[in-house]
């Protein structure tokens, strides 16, 4: 475990996209959810997938971490590379990989442990076993995800006595704290009132500078104000990319157009 | 106008009216047996009876039943018949006796009758005449006697080995019978006793009662043994089942790939849990008794031979036996605690790179451990109260060791022990001890009664504690 964010990836990669998405097709059983899926995810941005509800816009993103490994029953073609290195790959620590591809999930769901035991869950897992070091990692990643001030008297207390809000900050607080370098968000909002989904909106700003974000939303405004570059799925398909702002007041494609103004979907 | 007839208001009366019924049917037999099991150590007032025939009787009225008879003019008419437990078996056979309440023509209760409590043989009621050292008398009349007794009574244990002092009583009757004082365990009188002597004798009861061994064929004394035989028992079998049980369930739930084997284990499983507890008993007596027994016997206890050691009987098959009957209460605790963790916990390790068993380890259980507590509490409470199967694996009406004492190796599990439940079964419907041990029956179902409900709530109050702390409704709360 890294104290700070050293480039643990050689100069020459810098370049390459983060996340390298070639041809995916999936299927779970006989449902095809994926066809022909091909993106590349820069580095230090937001990537915003928006689309109707069951367009792949989730499973895509969990492709990334390979969280779909989980689920029994499925199968890809395709390829997901990440810096240039296959994560399907016959060598790849799916563990190591994940901890470079963090997650914050669409309902909150912190552990029913401490506070402090959820921010440090990740490093202890990795093999911090300083008390010292911990407690820096725990204050640093929360006032990461701006909680800090908020729950630095409290630490030992069970997280579910926070707000929806605040849960989900320290899920994002445990996602940051094994420092990963890509950290995708599966409607990250969906549950929370418009106050705690605005300041989860800021942090993602925030944390832009020193992560790369992959977010789902099927929040339009969302995707407009937050991110960078946006795609847009249909029935499996990515149907359009781009420049958010780009992509929000001039698509290319019909679909596209008739989602973002309202028409379908 | 007619409301429209709604078949819910009928399903509310009968459900709840079903409620109600067993409701009524626990409390009752719950109040039945604390009744009985609690009256035991009461001392019973001592009434003289005396009969139109003549008779007169010394004893406590055990039942009051009503009978149903025919006049002259052929009308019903109903009377009481009264059972009065007349002890001193020597004079009275059977130690009890009956008559119609109709042939009483007078009834008192003599301050001074007593009762003394022997060794062997059973209580025996009547008035103190003389207290006799070696034929001499040294002592007459009803004080006299008493004082003496009680002079001797700090050094009754060193007494009882001499043979020459002896009490002599007389019986409602005036026939005379004599007690060697090596007989006497306890000498009162009841019907003087004020409320605070009675409830210090019904305290020394009940205290002689859990710390005593038994005596007189279990019908008196304490069952002391058996308490400490099932509670080792138990704790034994818990210590085998529930690593077997976590981990089977692990499997079932975690690891093993769901299909066609994996449903036919979890069926076998549940029947499992359905065979007849003597079924066990049997697979137990032959499998663990004979076969594993005899195999150490062979190996380990050659010298012993042909006399067993571990091939017969004993309290770890007992244990073990109880162990396999109790493995489907556990799983199935457990593997429903383990379907209730949420998809998103197991993801949210996952996603921070934990692997699957670190997953397990640090997340799924501290969360099913309330579920483990569950299964543990359900398999000791099935196993405190199981006594068929051990009837032909070890557990007998009297042991005279128990399994753990301060002999070298200290714990003898190839030991026959004693068991509550058994304790029941023996005093209650064994002709050996006679009615008199019946009433011992209740006060053990009461205790062993009182013993799963006390394990349960400990159990049950650490499982809240346990649920609040990781409890995962909270943050809707």
């Amino acid at each position: 475990m890294a104290t700070a964010r050293e480039p643990s990836t050689p100069k020459i990669v810098q370049d390459l996209p983060v996340i390298d998405i070639q041809d995916v097709s999936f299927w779970y059983g006989e449902n095809a959810a994926l066809r022909n899926v091909s993106m590349a995810i820069d580095r230090h941005g937001i990537t915003a997938y928006i689309g109707p509800s069951g367009c792949g816009k989730t499973t895509l993103l969990r492709l990334m971490n390979r969280m779909n490994d989980l689920v029994p029953q499925t199968r890809m073609t395709g390829s997901i590379r990440m810096n240039g290195k296959d994560i399907y790959g016959a060598n790849v620590d799916v563990t190591r990989l994940r901890r470079r591809v963090g997650m914050v999930f669409q309902q909150p769901n912190p552990f029913p442990k401490s506070i402090y035991e959820n921010v440090a869950y990740g490093p202890r897992i990795h093999g911090v076993k300083s008390g010292e070091f911990l407690d820096e990692i725990v204050e640093r990643c929360l006032r990461r995800a701006v909680l800090w001030d908020e729950v630095q008297d409290q630490l030992e207390e069970s997280a579910l006595k926070l707000s929806a809000g605040q849960q989900q900050r320290l899920c994002i607080a445990r996602a940051v704290a094994v420092e990963p370098e890509v950290l995708l968000m599966d409607e990250p909002c969906s549950s929370l009132d418009p106050v705690a989904t605005s300041r989860i909106e800021e942090l993602m700003l925030d944390l832009k500078d020193d992560y790369t974000i992959v977010i789902v939303t099927h929040n339009m405004q969302q995707a407009a104000r937050v991110s960078d570059f946006t795609g847009f799925m249909l029935e499996g398909e990515l149907v359009e990319t781009g420049v958010t702002d780009v992509l929000f007041t001039t698509p290319r494609d019909r679909r596209t157009e008739d989602y973002i103004t309202g028409r379908a979907g | 106008m007619r409301l429209k007839w709604s078949g819910d208001d009928a399903l509310v009366w009968l459900s709840g009216g079903t409620l109600a019924v067993i409701f009524l049917l626990v409390a009752g037999l719950v109040l039945i047996i604390a009744v009985h099991g609690l009256g035991f150590f009461w001392p019973q007032d001592l009434t003289r009876y005396v009969l139109r025939d003549g008779r007169i009787i010394l004893g406590q009225e055990m039942y009051h039943e009503t009978v149903r008879g025919v006049d002259r003019t052929g009308g019903t008419t109903f009377g009481y018949r009264i059972r009065v437990k007349t002890g001193n078996q020597a004079l009275y056979p059977n130690g009890h006796t009956w008559f119609e309440e109709g042939q009483v023509v007078a009834r008192d209760a003599p301050r001074r009758a007593v009762v003394v409590e022997r060794t062997a043989g059973g209580d025996v009621f009547g008035f103190l005449e003389s207290f006799v050292d070696d034929g001499r008398i040294v002592a007459e009349g009803h004080e006299a006697v008493w004082s003496a007794y009680r002079e001797r009574f700090p050094e009754l244990e060193r007494l009882r080995r001499q043979q020459a002092l002896s009490i002599e009583l007389s019986a409602a009757d005036g026939r005379r019978y004599a007690v060697p004082l090596s007989d006497v365990l306890r000498l009162y009188g009841p019907n003087a006793m004020s409320a605070w002597d009675r409830i210090r004798h019904y305290m020394a009861g009940a205290w002689t009662y859990l710390w005593a061994s038994p005596r007189d064929g279990n019908s008196r004394g304490g069952v002391y043994p058996a308490i400490f035989g099932t509670a080792v028992m138990v704790v034994i079998m818990a210590v085998v089942v529930m690593p077997f049980g976590v981990l089977a369930a692990f499997y079932l739930r975690e690891y093993g790939r769901p299909g066609p084997l994996l449903g036919v284990v979890r069926v076998a499983v549940n029947s499992l849990a359905g065979v007849p507890s003597i079924v066990f008993g049997v697979f137990g007596l032959g499998f663990f008794v004979y076969f594993l027994g005899g195999t150490l016997d062979r190996v380990f206890y050659q010298e012993a031979l042909p006399e067993p050691t571990f091939g017969r009987g004993g309290i770890l098959w007992c244990a073990l036996t109880l162990a396999l009957l109790t493995l489907p209460v556990v799983i199935v605790a457990v593997e429903e605690g383990l379907a209730a963790v949420p998809v998103a916990l197991r993801e949210a390790s996952h996603a921070v790179g934990a692997t699957r068993f670190e997953t397990l380890w640090r997340v799924v259980l501290p969360v099913v451990l309330p579920s483990i507590l569950t299964g543990l509490i359900l398999s000791v409470a099935r196993a405190a109260g199981t006594v068929a199967p051990l009837m032909i694996i070890g557990v007998v009406a009297f042991a005279p060791e128990l399994p753990v004492d301060g002999v070298w190796p200290f714990v003898h599990l190839e030991r026959e022990f004693m068991h509550l439940g058994y304790h029941i079964f023996d005093t209650g419907f064994r002709p050996a001890g006679g009615e008199a041990a019946l009433p011992m029956a209740y006060t053990t179902t009461l205790l062993l009664l009182v013993t799963v409900a006390v394990l349960n709530a400990a159990a049950i109050g650490l499982r809240t504690r346990l649920r609040r702390r990781y409890s995962l409704s909270a943050a809707q709360a």
